[in-house]
């Protein structure tokens, strides 16, 4: 019996390149490698190609295309587990596993375009596997900040420090597309049409989740400070909800 | 504006996503609203904290380039057993598969149980069961080799007025009804390859490979992709059984370990060139190579096909085999040949099998022929030393390059270029300024007494698979040199070294490529010579004597190989054009 060959879904469209090439040795060779790899990308093109053409490129065999991806995500799987973990060697170690499992399971990855979503999901799972191998990493999950009573002031009368922690805390908390969103915006500093583009998702799309992770991080806040029930414990860090 | 709007188009105002009209209603709302005003300002510290948050977790120093090199690290050692890659495929069977399986064990059984039911009244029926064996087709060697005796003509049906009753026999065979016999239509290869049949592909020139649309590029190797191809490219019954018959000696005589021995079929074969059993002794993996390339010219993988098991072996042994710095070879005068057989062999496995042990594994093999390659003064590759280019051994070597390249592996184009470069290096202008006839290590220098053949062939294989058409002056002027009559394949070991697998093999690619009357004329000796001088009866039935040129260096196991690998040609690569 046959195993199965998970292969990415779909094909991309001609695009009209590739079949030129003239008489001279270098035109008929160079024209026949490029025909011949068509998910394969031109090193220019690398920097600004979507992270689904990437995926893509990478499954056909361009390792550059993969360290792309790598250069892309590895701040941002870091900082959240730097902020899950606050230790800074741990956060490294599992981010460089998390990137060497995306790498092996690639084929494996259903929606190319998913690929930031789906980095969350391994950390996750390294994560789990490290606590359950007994490592000395403690989540600091149930930590909090300030176990006194909910303050009765409007939170602008915060300190500074403590909505910062509230709203660090919260991040974490958010579906993992939005963490995609808001790292994309706030870390990378990406236009919402550069974001649109990487992710391959509409703009407008974009805008509504950047929009309602303010929204729900605003809640968390409020919330808290507005003396009401604290919010329940949200999704753990590799979180599995459906993508989209 | 009310509040209850206010508060849900805020965030979108803070951010600077709202459009002009709800700004301005927000403003006003905002001026009046000390709640709203509130959450304004609250949201506004939402969105900076937010920024800040990445600020706080940054490394101290950036960490991509450690990570990357970490990644690096752990993928090339990323290695596992065999069984737990095997255990592993198994396991990610989805459920429907494994349904499959069930049925097909059902359905089987359905075959040998024979239901006969007589119908006396409508509500007694009878129902008799009778257990009928299934015997087992003998292998005749000596009868004509016709694989396709199994298959019937489809009739229409006959409109019957009162239709009687009848169970009919249900046959089972091994034979797929997809394109490429797996259980579904799975690409090997690059997906996107363009097919030359109606509908098919994407519009991307493999160049070669070029095969049957959802099938991918190496996708015409079985199934009813391959049926086609044989009838349409001048192959015929004789010679699939031909075929048939040569790979069930190979799979006769593998070893035990997954290996093929070099010279344990030698006695008896005329030593010639120096050709000795100690020689032979160190290019099992060589042989080995050649032989998984000509399973897997006929559809056979590790997945699919009868051939499972032996292909299954001689991957594993390759694997096994394969030192740390990617060579498969024994070492020593074959090394280069040998590696580069074995590399290609594992290329084309991992494109037809998309295993990624295997495609570490040709990647490694492929990163040394480009090691070699760099060292090479002229950009090509030989087995002596780097200030010189042998056109026969950088032959195999752009073959493997290409079916990486085809494969998905990782090749540098400029690595072409620079082969390209080496064979005109090696080519003799002719009057017209085109470069066609190739030598062996320098323009016409000609290797023993074969007249240049063998090396024009491996020049024509090599320019095609780089990339030059089949119009061009280079390859035309190629092809006209080897199928003037002198150089048409014959089985005779005369003084002109007519008798040479290689050449054939060469000669058989890149023509067959070409085209045309090139092509027919080429295919017509070449096929019916090759059935005709088979083995037939015996322990030898199938394989081919390797009495030309090389073969008291190679080997029974090598003109075997090739010389199946020369009749898989009709569906092992398609030509790039349509006929």
């Amino acid at each position: 019996m046959a195993g199965t060959i998970e292969e990415p879904i779909g094909t991309r469209p001609a695009d009209g390149r590739g079949v030129g090439g003239g008489r001279a040795v270098e035109g008929a060779a160079l024209a026949a490698v490029q025909a011949d790899a068509r998910s394969l990308l031109a090193p220019e093109d690398l920097p600004g190609a979507s992270d689904d053409l990437l995926v893509r490129a990478a499954l056909a065999g361009q390792s550059e295309a993969f360290d792309g991806l790598v250069r892309r995500y590895t701040n941002m799987i870091f900082c959240f587990l730097n902020a899950r973990l606050r230790d800074d060697v741990e956060a490294e170690e599992i981010t460089q596993e998390t990137m060497v499992r995306a790498y092996v399971g690639l084929p494996r990855l259903r929606a190319p375009r998913a690929f930031p979503s789906w980095l969350f999901t391994i950390a996750g799972a390294v994560l789990a596997d490290r606590v359950r191998a007994g490592s000395k990493v403690v989540p600091l999950e149930e930590e909090h900040e300030s176990g006194g009573a909910p303050v009765q002031s409007p939170a602008e009368l915060f300190s500074r420090e403590e909505s910062r922690a509230m709203v660090h805390r919260e991040i974490q908390r958010l579906p993992s597309h939005y963490r995609v969103a808001l790292t994309l915006k706030h870390l990378d500093n990406l236009s919402v049409e550069e974001i649109s583009k990487r992710l391959q998702v509409p703009a407008g799309t974009v805008r509504s989740r950047l929009s309602r992770s303010y929204a729900l991080l605003h809640k968390g806040l409020s919330g808290r400070g507005l003396g009401a029930a604290a919010p329940e414990a949200g999704p753990g860090f590799g979180e599995t909800e459906k993508e989209v | 504006m009310q509040c209850e709007e206010a508060k849900e188009v805020l965030h979108s105002y803070i951010a600077g996503y709202l459009t002009e009209e709800p700004t301005r209603e927000l403003e006003r709302h905002i001026t009046t609203c000390a709640e709203c005003s509130r959450l304004v300002r609250e949201a506004r510290q939402v969105l900076e904290e937010t920024g800040s948050f990445f600020e706080t977790m940054l490394p101290e120093s950036p960490i991509e380039e450690r990570v990357l090199e970490g990644v690096a690290a752990a993928t090339m050692r990323y290695e596992k057993t065999w069984t737990e890659a095997l255990r592993e495929q198994w396991q990610r069977a989805p459920w429907w598969m494994i349904s499959a399986a069930v049925h097909a064990v059902i359905l089987m059984l359905m075959t040998v149980i024979t239901v006969a039911t007589a119908q006396k009244r409508q509500d007694d029926i009878v129902i008799t069961t009778d257990l009928a064996k299934k015997k087992e087709p003998e292998y005749d060697e000596k009868k004509i080799r016709d694989i396709f005796r199994n298959t019937k003509e489809v009739e229409a049906e006959e409109m019957v007025e009162n239709p009687v009753f009848v169970h009919e026999e249900v046959e089972v065979t091994d034979h797929f009804e997809t394109e490429n016999d797996m259980d579904t239509h799975t690409a090997r290869g690059q997906e996107d390859a363009i097919s030359d049949i109606p509908l098919g592909g994407t519009g991307v020139v493999g160049n070669i490979g070029v095969g049957g649309g959802g099938a991918g590029c190496f996708g015409y190797r079985s199934g009813g992709g391959r049926r086609r191809a044989i009838a349409r490219f001048g192959g015929s019954k004789a010679s699939e059984s031909a075929v048939d018959a040569g790979l069930r000696w190979l799979a006769r005589h593998q070893e035990p370990d997954g290996s093929w021995d070099c010279d344990k079929y030698l006695p008896g074969t005329p030593m010639r060139y120096g050709g000795s059993a100690q020689i032979a002794a160190g290019l099992d993996s060589g042989v080995s190579g050649l032989a998984l390339l000509a399973f897997l010219g006929a559809g056979h993988t590790t997945r699919a096909g009868r051939y499972r098991q032996t292909v299954g072996r001689s991957v594993k042994w390759m694997l096994d085999r394969q030192k740390n710095d990617g060579d498969y070879s024994h070492g020593g005068w074959g090394q280069y040949y040998c590696h580069m057989i074995s590399t290609l062999a594992m290329a084309e496995t991992y494109g037809m099998t998309r295993d990624q042990k295997v495609g570490y594994s040709a990647q490694k093999g492929i990163d040394l022929l480009l090691k070699w390659q760099e060292a090479n003064s002229h950009g090509g590759w030989s087995y002596y030393g780097p200030n010189r280019v042998d056109s026969t051994v950088a032959g195999w070597a752009v073959m493997a390059l290409k079916s990486a390249k085809v494969a998905g592996l990782d090749v540098p184009k400029e690595s072409f270029v620079k082969a390209a470069k080496a064979y005109d290096m090696l080519s003799e202008t002719t009057q017209n300024g085109y470069r066609t006839v190739t030598g062996y290590t320098s323009k016409g220098g000609i290797s023993f007494g074969s007249k240049g053949y063998a090396c024009t062939g491996a020049g024509l294989v090599a320019r095609l698979f780089m990339g030059y058409r089949r119009g061009d002056p280079e390859t035309r002027g190629a092809a006209e040199f080897i199928t003037q009559p002198d150089a048409l394949p014959k089985w005779t070991l005369d003084k002109d070294d007519h008798q040479n697998m290689y050449y054939w093999y060469y000669g058989t690619l890149g023509l067959f490529q070409m085209g045309g009357d090139y092509w027919k004329v080429w295919n017509s000796a070449m096929r019916d010579m090759l059935i005709q001088h088979q083995r037939r009866g015996g322990d030898e039935d199938g394989s081919w004597d390797p009495s030309g040129v090389w073969g008291a260096w190679a080997g029974r196991v090598y003109s075997t190989s090739l010389g199946c690998l020369c009749l898989e040609v009709y569906y092992r690569y398609l030509p790039v054009y349509k006929r």
